[in-house]
């Protein structure tokens, strides 16, 4: 009767643990610095997505203002805001009245302020956000509405948010540079301990292969040996990451807070664990594997 | 049946550890091989196990040529042969019943099984009390002991000693030689080398002998 697949592998899972208990200082450093290079790259890509998030909301087309006259009555604002519904260089119009303004202004730091004053001081307003957004196309409309005998002021602002986006964007690019750098890192981390492994073991290799023993068994234990280090780092790396996090969004909730942003909650940080462990598990696999074929095609 | 022809192998340098050797080893054949240190025993034992591949001849068993088994195949013929040598000594971090268990494992027999089979073994070398030790604990003839037991657990068609009684004080390389005995017996090719010729006398029944890589001597 021949063993079972189930056997083998327990055996094997056997001898990497068994390898991994020989030199418990080496399997101790070599997860520490496997486990820092996933919570590294994790925590700037938390980072990036919060910030992303922050301001998905805050569209990057550009969007004209445009301050009627305080004189200017409001059934002919209204019909300045239908002329402009209807022009074929715009994509939408929204109509704000004056009264809404304030109440909007009210809910500022600047409330306090607003309601010592006998008169609402703000003007209808409308914003408009043009059909074409080359910047030619968007002076050639801020001067058209400059125009407009009605309008006292035009606003064209969309350059911080644009701003703001582009930072955001090349957080996430070095995040994603980073991950995939300290990827890398960790991959010839893992290869660097696999083949020091199968320097140690040359001899029992060497007696393995005269007694019958084909590639496949001899590497065995070493595939799991990668991969047990790749989950060990992968649980190091998301407890340390949950503990940078638990740090990190107090003032990040707080910051949100003080510019009306919302909370700063990009992804659950359950999902970012399983996500770091399933990646050290993967790359301590591939690691291995890419550590044993070299070995084996070395010594063929 | 196993057949070297014109077996020859160079090493590095160049040292010309076997040339042209042709030799034929019936099934169930007790073949002593002697000759002095460096005479290409060792060499000629490895490229029979498969261990080495030849600069020039053949090997082949039972007529098929073991150059052509390739890597994949390699493994599998080699689990044909019961080795004693020092290039396959006892894994010293493995118990001894581990040891002897390895060819057993390899060949995929359920552990359960396998263990079983070698502590008949080990009894049948007087091991029995000795299995859970590890081999640094044991003499240097327990140790030769337990390498038979891992030799002949699997029940090879052949087996392969080089200097098997080396090292040994009288009464533990004859019992060594009982041990060989009694597997030969049982219908186990067997292919010794040996500086203690005397020792086998009675048992051998054909004897070589290697001088410089060449086969010089070979009587039945």
């Amino acid at each position: 009767m021949k063993r079972g697949w189930w056997e083998g592998q327990a055996e094997a899972l056997g001898r990497a643990a068994i390898l991994l208990r020989t030199a418990p200082l080496v399997t101790a450093v070599v997860t520490l610095v496997l486990a820092t290079a996933l919570a590294l790259p994790a925590t700037m890509a938390w980072i990036g997505a919060g910030v992303t998030q922050w301001f998905g909301g805050q569209g990057t087309e550009p969007q004209i203002t445009a301050f009627f006259r305080q004189k200017l009555a409001r059934e002919e604002a209204l019909a300045v805001v239908q002329r402009w519904r209807e022009d074929e260089a715009v994509a939408r119009v929204v109509f704000i009245p004056r009264e809404e303004a304030l109440a909007r202004l009210r809910q500022t730091d600047l409330g306090a302020a607003i309601e010592t004053l006998p008169d609402n001081p703000l003007p209808d307003a409308m914003t408009l956000v043009p059909r074409r957004h080359a910047p030619q196309d968007v002076a050639e409309l801020q001067q058209r509405l400059t125009a407009e005998p009605g309008i006292e002021a035009v606003q064209v602002d969309t350059a911080w948010v644009e701003r703001v986006h582009g930072l955001a964007r090349a957080g996430t690019m070095v995040a994603a540079a980073l991950a995939a750098w300290f990827a890398l890192g960790m991959l010839a981390q893992t290869y660097l301990a696999i083949r020091l492994q199968l320097v140690a073991a040359a001899q029992e290799i060497s007696v393995l292969r005269a007694l019958g023993a084909t590639d496949g068994y001899i590497g065995r234990p070493f595939r799991w040996l990668g991969w047990l280090q790749g989950l060990f780092a992968g649980c190091v790396g998301a407890a340390l990451w949950g503990g940078l996090i638990a740090w990190l969004t107090p003032p990040f909730d707080e910051l949100a807070r003080l510019y009306g942003l919302g909370g700063f909650f990009p992804f659950p940080v359950w999902a970012g664990g399983v996500a770091l462990v399933a990646a050290g598990a993967v790359l301590g696999a591939l690691g291995a594997e890419i550590s044993l074929r070299q070995f084996f095609r070395a010594s063929a | 049946m196993i057949r070297c022809e014109k077996l020859a192998k160079i090493y590095p340098g160049p040292v010309a550890a076997l040339v042209d050797v042709d030799l034929t080893i019936p099934a169930g054949q007790f073949l002593l091989v002697c000759g002095h240190s460096g005479a290409g025993k060792t060499t000629l034992f490895r490229l029979i196990a498969g261990l080495e591949t030849p600069t020039s001849g053949t090997v082949s068993v039972n007529e098929h040529d073991v150059a052509r088994l390739g890597r994949g195949g390699l493994p599998y013929y080699r689990r044909r042969f019961g080795l004693v040598l020092s290039d396959a000594p006892l894994l010293p971090q493995r118990t001894v019943a581990e040891n002897v268990a390895l060819p057993l494992l390899l060949a995929g027999v359920p552990r359960r099984q396998a263990f079983e089979r070698v502590a008949l073994a080990l009894e049948r070398v007087g091991l029995a009390g000795r299995a859970h030790e590890l081999p640094p604990t044991l003499s240097g003839g327990e140790q030769q002991r337990a390498a038979i037991a891992r030799a002949v657990v699997h029940r090879p068609s052949v087996v392969i000693a080089d200097e098997p009684t080396a090292q040994l004080d009288h009464d533990s390389a004859t019992e060594v030689v009982r041990l060989l005995r009694a597997f030969h017996a049982a219908g186990v090719t067997m292919i010794i080398a040996t500086h203690d010729e005397a020792l086998f006398s009675s048992v051998a029944q054909r004897r070589i002998v290697l001088a410089h890589g060449r086969l010089v001597e070979d009587a039945r």
